[in-house]
């Protein structure tokens, strides 16, 4: 009759389970016992026949079948704002929310460099926190992106008491997940607006978190977010790191050397 | 499949994303299929059992915790949904023929080709506890920690019962190979 430990051992070699000092001790108690040399042997064979068992196809019309019964729920678009705003939510803003008001909240006014026709902000609705103006006082910089899933360009503008992030993506059908982060860059998001024309996709979900912001969303991106400078920074721009992801997997990753 | 992969296409179903569902469904149609058939041992029930899974599993949406990995989530409303079956089917079963389940000795069994099906007997002979751990070690091929996570049992449990489960397999297979070098 073999010991407890050794049919423990022998099982969990079967199930790959055995650590290194584990297959040592196994192997020298396999050259010394016969029986537990034959003990193993059979959970070897019984291990063999578990995997030459065939892997059943399902009936072919089963997935249809299921996915003509399950229900999802409807999809619509939706902004996480109460935790897009944090701390610094404006009480005018928190009862437009508690109203059920969740994207036409307000409008943009802004001046830059560039015509009115490129940023064309007037036409985004959104919400912001701050006087809601934008003056452009500084060099663009942008980044391009062409990838499988997602084509466009992301333009930091530089603006008097702050920045603007203005990102014009497409991601052709795909749903992506677009993660900004600030915090290495040292700017605090103080707005956003998103682009209400006919072109435009909402986006489903949107979270900041720190200095951390993602949007899922899916087709057409237009949307600005404002940005305020800590003091002291000078060209903290190309600090901003953007990921996407699709599907879990990053598939795209900015550096500094990303922006021109 | 990661969980990262999973947790992002939950998201995408939760927000009514229907290709999301599909992705799902073909990652996991086909495993759960199988579990449960090694579990209530036909096709017809195990396309009964499939569909009741995925039906609850996505009506239940919410209450799946991301913390835990979505397929120990299935696996587990697969097992339990398959035990189910076979207990429903045994109380609709005249009294004295609630303990069949296959009335197949393994002696039934005489070609190489009838193996699988061997096989497939005797683990039907098994109880449903220590079914369910050898369908989820051998078939969908968990490990001891992710069999314990969807069968909510302690590691321990797992290969106590897989232990015994394996020796009663062993056994029955030894009676059907009597004579020959096969155990």
């Amino acid at each position: 009759m073999l010991e407890q430990h050794i049919i423990e051992l022998i099982n969990a070699d079967i199930d790959g389970e055995l650590g290194l000092d584990g297959r040592k001790e196994l192997s020298s108690i396999l050259e010394s016992s016969p029986e537990a040399a034959v003990f193993h042997k059979e959970l070897i064979e019984l291990n063999d026949m578990f995997r030459n068992a065939p892997v059943l196809e399902s009936p072919p019309a089963l997935a249809g079948s299921i996915l003509a019964s399950i229900q999802l729920p409807v999809r619509r678009g939706f902004f996480d704002f109460f935790q897009f705003l944090g701390g610094s939510k404006p009480a005018t803003a928190g009862l437009a929310f508690a109203a059920g008001l969740l994207v036409a909240v307000g409008l943009y006014e802004t001046e830059s460099s560039r015509g009115a026709s490129d940023q064309d902000t007037v036409k985004m609705v959104g919400t912001m926190v701050g006087d809601g103006k934008f003056k452009a006082a500084g060099q663009e910089i942008q980044l391009s992106l062409d990838l499988d899933e997602l084509n466009g360009k992301v333009t930091l503008f530089r603006g008097e008491s702050g920045d603007m992030l203005e990102f014009e993506l497409d991601s052709k059908g795909e749903v992506v997940e677009i993660e900004i982060d600030f915090e290495k860059a040292g700017l605090l998001v103080s707005g956003f607006a998103q682009h209400g024309g006919a072109k435009a996709s909402l986006i489903e979900t949107l979270k900041l978190s720190g200095g951390n912001m993602r949007l899922v969303n899916q087709g057409r991106h237009h949307f600005v977010i404002f940005l305020r400078q800590q003091p002291g920074t000078k060209e903290p721009g190309k600090d901003i790191r953007i990921g996407i992801s699709r599907d879990g997997e990053r598939v795209y990753e900015s550096t500094r050397d990303s922006w021109r | 499949m990661s969980n990262n992969r999973d947790q992002a296409l939950i998201d995408r179903c939760r927000r009514g994303d229907r290709r999301a569902l599909e992705t799902l469904l073909g990652h996991y149609e086909r495993p759960v299929y199988n579990a449960a058939y090694r579990i209530v041992g036909n096709c017809e029930d195990a396309a009964d059992v499939t569909q009741v899974v995925f039906l609850k599993a996505f009506e239940h949406l919410d209450r799946y915790n991301s913390k835990f990995k979505f397929f120990s989530w299935i696996y587990r409303i697969a097992i339990n949904e398959s035990i189910n079956h076979i207990n429903r089917n045994k109380n609709q079963q005249p009294l004295g023929e609630q303990e069949i389940v296959d009335n197949r000795g393994p002696e039934d069994f005489v070609g190489a080709g009838d193996l699988s099906d061997m096989l497939q007997s005797c683990l039907l002979e098994l109880q449903e506890d220590y079914r369910a751990v050898v369908v989820l070690r051998h078939f969908s091929e968990c490990s001891y920690l992710e069999i314990s996570d969807i069968l909510h049992i302690p590691e321990k449990t797992v290969k106590s019962r897989l232990y015994s489960a394996r020796q009663l397999m062993k056994d029955k297979l030894k009676n059907h190979f009597k004579g020959s070098s096969n155990f």
